[in-house]
């Protein structure tokens, strides 16, 4: 088991290295990033002293060490607007980002969960085809647009809620539910299918047949079997939950690490971009590696 | 002339199954999978149910259970009197304390019956933690116990290791030993050496004889292999599309099988012991239950089937010292 | 004939009698909706310039703002216009057209990509097949969105851009679907059987597992339809997909977002739009399941 993790370790180590590669290329092969910041009155000199303050006339290997050893420090460069350090900017907005996504998953994943288990039980019944609905309505709306319908019902003609922006517990409402509706589904129609799966298995036929209450058959038996499926699953719902974070904070305009993204797309802040983009791929990477070690742990085939 | 006649109430029947009809209700129509099913099992008694896929054994042994498929199949009537109670007019709750520890299965699967996240000792003592709320040593004792009645080596290490780390063999001791380890009185088996390796099969046979002579438990061996309920059954009821066509000891049924439908199966199980031209087989295929035609439901594939045998169900005819037969031919012999 | 006692299930959820009159197709409601929907597209995409009532370019500062015609607008515009004075219908007609071939585009690129890798990895087996599947699990796993946005901050935002960047990422559910397949395939009797008489992997790879897989493959694309749509629609609505002032759906939404007050049917006819094309392709993509597949059902 420690063999494993090491191993993985290892890999993840690999990985992350692959694609701050790829991360580095793609930022470059662009073009000058220094052709972005000229202005009509910009003199030659001008430009050679901007290029060789961001060390942009190394050539590209020293270029690609400076990125690294930058990134192994810590170190994400500044922003070309702001002209702030990159992760200072991150550091302020992660707690939005993180408050808002930590609930929204909580509630996501825990709906579909129950829903779940209760549609799968509860097979073609009114409830069962609600959830059916509810995962395929889910699937296909776009999430931006439910949350300006939301928006629209919640906050422009009932006056309830807040229609954008940080403030009290008035306004996490509206963004978390809408980002909770958009994890929703997949999770949900995952759980509904592996569970009723299971429910046919022949060990779910003898745990009944030992005189098991029901209770323990579904809690005990079913469900244990049943998560095995979602969790192979994990690494695409949290892919999930970031896209989501990013495209509802910018309807919701909450400042969290998502609009400060596609503040800096628009103003072509690639410092900015690169930075958020490496931290998430750190972030997948973890979790990756997370969700390796709790499969092994609930599933024992893959331990023996 | 062999006089028809009902089955004599016995009193000190362990199991009395009568009229038992479990019917699914589908959107294609009416699938009656036990249609009129009645057997009786004394206690410490093997009786075998012998049938081709499809003829409703394996949703016999459910219902007896009460664990028929949902959603469309329902025990439609009929009586299951397990010591003198009707199993089926009982409340859900009081089903669950019967099963597992009263009555028991073991099914045909075993890497299949058993959880692969659950360690084989775990799922042993389930039913005893359930049951009889043992907890602690007594309840390890007693899984031990189990897992020795059904000759696993070394049981006390065995009882962390998990399914897939154990042989089909081993694995169908484990579900055995589940079945045993309440004591139940009864045990239905329904297919249990079907998935495992020929050698093996003898093999657990033996031990399922011994487990018997160990613990006096009735069994209902369920199979298609009339070889195999040979050996293992004192009586036998052959089953035909839904119904019972022939009960009988063993001895009788082999020497003088009456229904020609148990004709045929006697005939077509392979001797070693003689040469044959040519191995005997019944034409034909069973019938789709869903469309059932009128009278007996094996006269299409008959050989000795006449223009009465299309028409009427045939009544339930005496042929001998317990031994019963459900054809028109065992009533009006021919000769 | 023992599967109606054993499993009456499969019983009743049977589609199809297979009873061979080609047009019972069109009794099904599943496969008729949907796929008038998705015709309505295609040609809405195709022939948009001749089905559309106005130029989607032309701005208009007379007519702006101008609320549908059951709403209170005027006939001319029977989904209003936005800030701009273009009609919203017209837009979105035209819209499709980017939404549509985005899609083909992709679909094309990520089935070709996906297929082969998982073909590759799926037969060939051992490092390769590792090394593909770690790839394809982070591939997974990373938000399509954040390359979105690495690519239109480098390469500038155009049509070229969102397709690299969903295809990028978007070959992984292919190869993973399709080496999965071919595991099944890898042992059947047939496979062993062209190895015996001495073919090469590449032969048996093309003529034996690849016409095995076209049908999850079908499935899988007609799915990812939608999925693309979501993506691209996505990628638009946050200004990192095609660029203004050409017509897409996501830009449409973020156009009416700041109006939503005062002029809610300019994102709310789009958004639409994509949740009913969406809907139409999972739709349609679960009846083909259900007609060339039901062991891969999956709700």
């Amino acid at each position: 088991m420690g063999r494993q993790l090491i191993i993985r370790l290892i890999q993840m180590a690999v990985s992350l290295l692959g694609m701050s590669l790829l991360i580095f290329v793609l930022v470059r092969a662009s073009g000058d990033p220094v052709d972005l910041m000229r202005t009509s009155t910009s003199t030659d000199e001008e430009i050679a002293n901007i290029r060789a303050q961001w060390g942009l006339d190394k050539s590209y290997p020293e270029q690609y060490w400076v990125f690294v050893s930058g990134l192994a420090h810590g170190d994400l460069g500044s922003s070309l607007i702001q002209r702030r350090p990159v992760t200072t900017m991150i550091g302020e907005a992660l707690p939005n980002s993180v408050s808002l996504s930590v609930l929204a998953f909580v509630l996501g994943i825990g709906l579909a969960l129950v829903l779940g288990v209760l549609a799968a039980t509860r097979r073609d019944t009114w409830l069962d085809n609600g959830v059916k609905f509810l995962a395929i309505l889910g699937q296909a709306l776009p999430g931006f647009w439910v949350a300006i319908v939301a928006i629209y019902i919640f906050s422009v003609q009932f006056r309830l809620l807040p229609t954008s922006g940080v403030g009290g517990p008035a306004n996490y409402v509206l963004p978390v539910l809408t980002l909770a509706f958009f994890l929703m589904p997949g999770m949900l129609r995952l759980v509904r299918s592996s569970m009723l799966d299971v429910l046919g298995s022949e060990y779910v036929k003898l745990a009944r047949i030992k005189g098991l209450p029901e209770r323990t058959v579904i809690w005990k038996h079913a469900l244990r079997n049943a998560l095995i499926a979602p969790l192979t699953a994990a690494g695409a719902i949290f892919a999930g939950l970031i896209t989501g974070a990013v495209i509802l904070e910018n309807v919701f305009a909450w400042p969290g690490v998502g609009r400060l993204l596609v503040t800096a797309v628009s103003g072509r802040d690639f410092p900015v971009v690169q930075g958020i983009t490496i931290m998430v791929a750190v972030v997948v990477l973890l979790i990756n590696l997370l969700v390796d070690i709790a499969y092994a742990y609930v599933d024992p085939r893959i331990r023996f | 002339m062999p006089a028809v006649s009902r089955q004599p109430s016995a009193n000190d029947d362990l199991l009395k199954v009568e009229d038992l009809r479990t019917y699914f209700f589908t959107r294609r129509g009416v699938v009656k999978a036990v249609d009129g099913v009645s057997f009786s099992v004394a206690p410490g008694e093997t009786l075998g149910i012998v049938g081709e896929s499809g003829s409703g054994k394996t949703m016999t042994s459910l219902s007896l259970l009460r664990l028929v498929p949902q959603p469309g199949g329902k025990i439609v009537s009929g009586k299951v009197l397990f010591e003198g109670v009707d199993l089926l007019q009982v409340s859900e709750s009081e089903m669950r304390e019967y099963r597992g520890s009263q009555i028991s299965m073991i099914l045909q699967d075993p890497m299949a019956s058993l959880n692969p996240v659950y360690t084989v000792g775990e799922q042993v003592a389930e039913p005893l933690r359930q049951h009889q709320h043992l907890a602690g040593k007594p309840l390890w004792d007693k899984v031990t116990e189990a897992l020795r009645l059904l000759r696993i080596p070394s049981p006390r290490e065995r009882l962390q290791n998990y399914p897939h780390q154990m042989s089909g063999g081993m694995r169908q001791r484990v579900v055995g030993g589940i079945a045993i380890s309440c004591r139940p009185k009864l045990i239905i088996a329904d297919e249990p050496t079907t998935a495992l390796d020929a050698t093996i099969q003898a093999q657990y046979l033996a031990l399922l004889k011994d487990l018997q002579r160990e613990t006096n438990v009735a069994m209902i061996f369920v199979s298609h292999d009339f070889g195999i309920v040979a050996k293992m059954c004192d009586r036998v009821a052959v089953m035909y599309a839904g119904k019972i066509v022939e009960t009988a000891t063993v001895r009788e049924l082999f020497s003088n099988p009456q229904h020609p439908y148990t004709i045929g199966l006697v005939k077509s199980v392979p001797r070693l012991d003689r040469k044959v031209e040519r191995l005997a087989s019944i034409e034909g295929q069973p019938p789709a239950l869903l469309n059932l035609p009128p009278g007996c439901r094996f006269a299409p594939r008959c050989y000795a089937a006449f223009d009465r045998c299309r028409v009427e169900e045939p009544p339930h005819v005496r042929a001998g010292e317990g031994h019963y037969a459900d054809c028109w031919n065992v009533l009006y012999p021919a000769s | 004939m023992d599967i109606t006692i054993a499993r009456p299930e499969l019983v009743v959820e049977g589609s199809g009698t297979g009873s061979g009159r080609r047009w019972d197709i069109f009794l099904q409601l599943n496969f008729c909706i949907p796929m008038a929907v998705l015709v309505l597209l295609i040609v809405a995409a195709a022939f948009a310039t001749q089905v559309s009532p106005y130029d989607p370019l032309q701005t208009s500062l007379s007519q702006r703002l101008q609320p549908p015609a059951f709403a209170g607008g005027t006939a001319g515009h029977v989904l209003g216009t936005d800030k701009l004075g273009r009609d919203v219908l017209s837009r979105i007609i035209f819209g499709a057209r980017v939404s549509l071939s985005v899609s083909l585009l992709v679909i094309l690129i990520t089935a070709t990509i996906g297929t082969s890798l998982g073909i590759l990895g799926g037969y060939l087996g051992g490092f390769v097949d590792a090394l593909l599947m770690r790839i394809t699990d982070i591939s997974l796993a990373f938000p399509f969105i954040l390359l979105g946005f690495l690519l239109a901050v480098t390469l500038g935002p155009s049509v070229t851009t969102v397709v690299l960047a969903i295809s990028v990422l978007g070959w992984a559910p292919y190869a993973r679907l399709i080496r999965g397949e071919v595991l099944k395939l890898r042992n059947a009797d047939f496979v062993l059987q062209a190895r015996i008489i001495g073919c090469s992997p590449l032969r048996i790879m093309l003529t034996h597992i690849f016409p095995n897989i076209v049908n999850p493959l079908l499935i899988l694309s007609t799915l990812s339809v939608g999925l693309i749509i979501l993506v691209e629609s996505a990628l638009s609505y946050l200004g990192a997909g095609v660029p203004p002032p050409t017509a897409t759906w996501g830009s449409m939404v973020s156009d009416g977002r700041g109006l939503i007050d005062t002029a809610w049917w300019i994102s709310f006819f789009p958004g639409l739009a994509i949740g009913m094309v969406v809907l139409s392709g999972n739709f349609l993509g679960d009846w083909l399941r259900d007609r060339l597949d039901p062991r891969l059902r999956q709700i």
